[in-house]
């Protein structure tokens, strides 16, 4: 077995981000350079087989040159082996004229992309007849116009043969695509342990939710793609699908940005049943299988497609070891609990019989945002869950503390799970409770190391910060009875904190200023503007003066210092123009905003924002409620799709104050942009 | 701690707390918080969107009734959707409004739309809902109109073939899963078609098939099942005999000691079937029955539940 010292010296060095200054953020992500949009990544990967994937603004002719040698690419993709996907708007949309000239009869006869910006062309290159186990490094040029760096961190390495056993290790995350800074330390700190060990992974697994909110091609681009470009270069991305991609992709049909982002095995390629679908798959890497399913919007019950698969899936599975992974938990009470919530219940009554009959070893999951980690369990399809005699082992799974978890060597039906849960990559942490067949419950940021060594696997979680917060093991050996344990050990009763604070949002990592603050606004105080017009471009504003931010009086600083309205019933209307390029290429806009009491933002005349005002607006504002917290504050636009446009924008505030007795007012806006 | 935050030139100064613990983006804490939430922006301004998005949550939590209210409005707000009827023909089924489901996604299927794929699941939904109704020959005209509009759906050539078995039209289902095995390549329909042959008593054909998978396979039990079945009706019932008690001693020790998934008991309850065990068949059906398994097994256990009948009136 592994040496379990090995795994125990990981305490990170780094601390990251305890500050927070865009002008050195560029060092966790970065927008690729022109002509690319989409940096080049690994996806289905095989012994003898491997893709590389990226986007450009427009056409470009694709090549991929790769060999053995990295300063000698001898080798080069042939044209046949690249699908070319497109976004080239739809009939009737207004588009930029480069764009206008790209809907040729040729370039739309060519698959689509679901909802990219448009003018993307995403390739796909199949590359095959490669050796196993190889190292090879790949460069993507535009004809003979390489544009990719030769910094030797474009490579790949190609799966061992299979049913060959050597060390693997691979990384398992679920619920990071939020674009805020724990992602970002989430993914260094396996960078930095990994690199610490000497130790690289060989491949990862990504347990859904990578792209919140809703899984828009624009999410998927920064908030996975750029935040995790550094190890999608080089390491191949297994994903399963989670419910915030759900809303804008479906299994259904096998359409949407998931499906436009990921290539899988379907027939089989890289071992298994073939599935037919993108939505599930299994694949093998060395003495080990891997399953995936979507437990997000398939129908899991015993007669459905999805579990016939999986049954003849597991039924021909001859590998040392099985891993399957999926995005909702069967056990949980993180964020979510799985004795409430339909699709966790159904995941448990209907697919973990099959799973563990399966003779499954690690089931891997998200969702939940929080780590929760079972001890060996077996046959707890019940709702409540309970401990009581579905407990093989109640240890720890810790070679150093209770011993590992042991099992037979091969593959026999119902000797023991282990469930972890990973949701914990990214997004606002939660707990709802205990669930009593887990060892261990960690509401901590980070992700899981998985290493599998011949009989032993080991899985550790490591956290934000590189140390590592959980070790379990497997050892499969000889022949071990089963026994059941009636009263097995109990987890300690969790109790919910009386008084929580309550969470705000944070700016994205990866932004763009494009109002700062300090920036000069059209301005009126005094009187209210009539109808909404005030709100929208081309509006005449008499009686409207420039002002620089931030307003206000009362207590704090300002550029424009507005006595008059001292102890007055005092409002204050803003506008701004501001140029985007593209819209659809905006993920997210956001205010960093000071304000006193209350405010209403506005983009071309839509409402996008509306704090601390419950009714109305304008000289009709009611529900006025006074600013409680101090001090500025991010808060996410609604709806900017909808009125976003290319080129000339309007950004209308109107701030007021809860009474005309207040003695502070304050407006001191600045717009951002996540691209 | 306190640390520098530079927007655009200006510094501001804020707490390294709030940055590092206050991170949400669109917060998602379990479907109550979400529902919490997403009735809090609803109240500032109802839209589809924030609607579908609460009726998923609410689907989620079993609350069917709230989310058929919700999409109901959403649909009044965003009557060119073809989603939002995809969702609440789905809500309207489960909550056993099997009318009022058809005729919601017969309205939807009147759009004109480039999305082809999004019509598909409009014509499979539909041909869902009129199989729920017995109205088979429908839905079987459903079904192959959702197949045209993507060849590669693999779950639509498993509905047909449903659709094709219970109007017994053997010869066309087999002919169908040709055609989905061609365009998907799925294991799952090469399995589905060696049971068409069967059904089709095409015994010699679905052998070879048969023979291969057993090689290859690690658990035997349903392969085994099958080649009985085959040699059942070639007339070799010691043979199937052997084959029967080989696969109940396989599933017996997958079983032992565990609430068994449905998948298996179904299993078991068919080799005690073909073996004229037709009490334990009954069982291992019922059984399975309340374990979530649907397709047929009622039907099964209805005529072995007759058989028996008819033998205690003898």
């Amino acid at each position: 077995m592994a040496d379990s010292k090995f795994y125990r010296t990981g305490v990170c060095l780094l601390v990251l981000c305890a500050t927070f200054d865009p002008g050195t953020h560029s060092a966790f992500a970065t927008n690729p350079p022109k002509p690319l949009t989409r940096s080049p990544y690994l996806q289905f990967a095989s012994p003898t087989i491997m893709h590389v994937a990226w986007r450009t603004e427009g056409p470009i002719d694709p090549v991929v040159r790769f060999g053995t040698n990295p300063s000698n690419l001898n080798l080069s993709s042939a044209t046949a082996a690249i699908v070319v996907r497109v976004a080239l708007g739809t009939n009737g949309q207004e588009l930029l004229p480069p764009w206008r000239e790209l809907r040729t009869s040729e370039n739309l006869r060519l698959p689509r992309l679901h909802s990219a910006p448009v003018g993307t062309f995403q390739y796909e290159v199949h590359l095959t007849g490669l050796l196993p186990d190889t190292r090879y490094d790949y460069a993507v040029f535009d004809g003979t116009n390489r544009l990719t760096p030769a910094d030797g961190s474009y490579q790949f390495t190609t799966h061992p043969p299979v049913g060959t056993v050597r060390p693997c290790q691979f990384w398992v995350l679920g619920d990071g695509g939020t674009g805020r800074e724990p992602q970002y330390a989430v993914h260094e700190a396996m960078l930095d342990t990994t690199k610490k060990e000497g130790h690289p992974i060989d491949f990862w697994i990504h347990a859904g939710d990578m792209a919140y909110g809703t899984g828009r091609d624009v999410e998927f681009q920064t908030r996975f793609f750029e935040a995790y470009d550094r190890t999608l270069r080089h390491k191949v991305c297994w994903p399963t699908m989670g419910n915030h991609e759900g809303h804008t992709s479906k299994g259904t049909t096998g359409v949407g940005p998931y499906y436009d982002a990921y290539i899988v095995p379907t027939r089989g390629e890289v071992g298994g049943v073939a599935s037919g679908t993108e939505a599930y798959y299994s694949f093998d890497y060395g003495n080990i299988h891997f399953i995936c399913l979507d437990s997000h919007d398939l129908d899991r019950k015993p007669a459905s497609g999805m579990v016939k698969w999986l049954k003849a899936d597991l039924d021909k599975a001859q590998a040392d070891w099985l891993v399957a992974f999926w995005h909702h938990p069967p056990y949980t009470k993180g964020s979510h609990d799985s004795d409430k919530e339909k699709d966790l219940t159904e995941m448990r009554r209907y697919i973990m019989p099959v799973i563990e009959a399966g003779g499954v070893d690690l089931v891997l999951t998200g969702h939940s945002h929080t780590y929760e980690r079972s001890m060996l369990m077996d046959g707890a399809y019940a709702t409540p869950t309970v401990s009581e005699n579905v407990i093989l082992d109640d240890g720890d799974g810790d070679p150093q503390g209770d011993g590992p978890y042991r099992k037979s060597a091969g593959i026999h039906p119902h000797e023991g799970t282990v469930q972890v849960v990973a949701g914990n990559a990214g997004q606002t942490l939660g707990r709802t409770g205990t669930q009593p067949v887990m060892k261990r419950t960690i509401v901590e940021h980070g992700s899981v190391l998985v290493n599998v060594n011949g009989d032993t696997l080991v899985g550790r979680m490591i956290n934000r910060n590189g140390t590592q917060r959980d070790l379990f093991s497997i050892v499969k050996r000889g022949t071990v009875p089963i026994s059941r344990l009636a009263l097995p050990w109990q987890p300690p009763e969790y109790k919910k904190p009386a008084n929580e604070a309550k969470r705000k949002a944070a700016v994205a990592v990866d932004h763009t200023v494009i109002i700062p603050r300090e920036a000069d606004w059209e301005y009126l105080t005094g009187a209210s503007p009539r109808g909404m017009s005030w709100t929208r471009l081309n509006f005449a504003a008499p009686g409207w003066k420039t002002g620089t931010a931030a307003f206000g009086f009362g207590t704090g600083t300002y550029r424009t210092e507005l006595k008059d309205l001292r102890r007055k019933a005092s409002s204050i209307y803003l506008r701004k123009e501001f140029q985007i390029a593209q819209a659809d290429r905006v993920t997210e806009l956001g205010l960093w905003i000071d304000y006193e009491d209350g405010f209403i933002a506005y983009i071309n005349g839509r409402e996008v924002a509306r704090v601390g005002i419950a009714r109305s607006s304008g000289r009709n504002a009611q529900g006025i409620k006074p600013r409680e917290e101090i001090g500025p504050t991010y808060i996410v636009l609604k709806d900017i799709s909808a009125c976003l446009r290319d080129g000339l924008n309007l950004l209308a505030i109107e701030a007021h104050v809860a009474s005309g007795e207040s003695l502070d007012f304050r407006l001191d806006p600045s717009l951002i942009l996540e691209d | 701690m306190l640390t520098s935050l530079r927007l655009g030139g200006a510094v501001v100064t804020i707490g390294t707390a709030l940055l590092i613990a206050l991170i949400r983006v669109k917060a998602h804490e379990g479907p109550e918080h979400e529902i919490e939430e997403l009735t809090e922006l609803i109240s500032k301004g109802e839209t589809a969107d924030l609607l579908l998005q609460r009726a998923i949550e609410y689907r989620v939590l079993g609350r069917n009734n709230e989310a058929e209210r919700d999409l109901e409005q959403a649909a009044r707000l965003d009557p060119a959707s073809l989603l939002i009827p995809c969702e609440l023909g789905r809500v309207y089924f489960t909550l056993g409004k099997t009318n009022e489901a058809v005729d919601l996604v017969s309205e939807a299927l009147k759009t004109k739309t480039e999305e082809l794929t999004t019509l598909g699941a409009l014509w499979a939904l539909r041909a869902e809902f009129l199989g729920a109704r017995s109205e088979n020959k429908k839905a079987l005209e459903d079904c192959e109109a959702a197949i045209r509009t993507q060849l590669s759906n693999l779950e639509w050539y498993l509905l047909r073939s449903d659709l094709h078995r219970r109007l017994n039209l053997k010869k066309e289902r087999i002919a169908g899963l040709d055609q989905g095995i061609q365009e998907t390549g799925a294991g799952i329909l090469e399995i589905e078609r060696i049971e068409a042959l069967l059904d089709d008593r095409q015994f010699q054909a679905a052998l070879p098939a048969i023979e291969r998978e057993l090689r290859s396979s690690r658990v035997r039990s349903s392969w085994l099942i099958r080649r009985a079945r085959a040699r059942l009706g070639l007339g070799e019932q010691e043979s199937a005999k052997v084959d029967l008690e080989n696969a109940l001693k396989e599933i017996g020790k997958r079983t032992a000691g565990v609430a068994a998934d449905a998948t298996l008991l179904t299993e078991r309850a068919l080799a005690h079937e073909l073996l004229g065990e037709n009490e334990a068949a009954r069982a291992y059906y019922e059984q399975a029955r309340d374990g979530g398994a649907e397709e047929g097994v009622q039907e099964k256990i209805k005529a072995l539940k007759a058989d028996e009948d008819g033998k205690a009136k003898k």
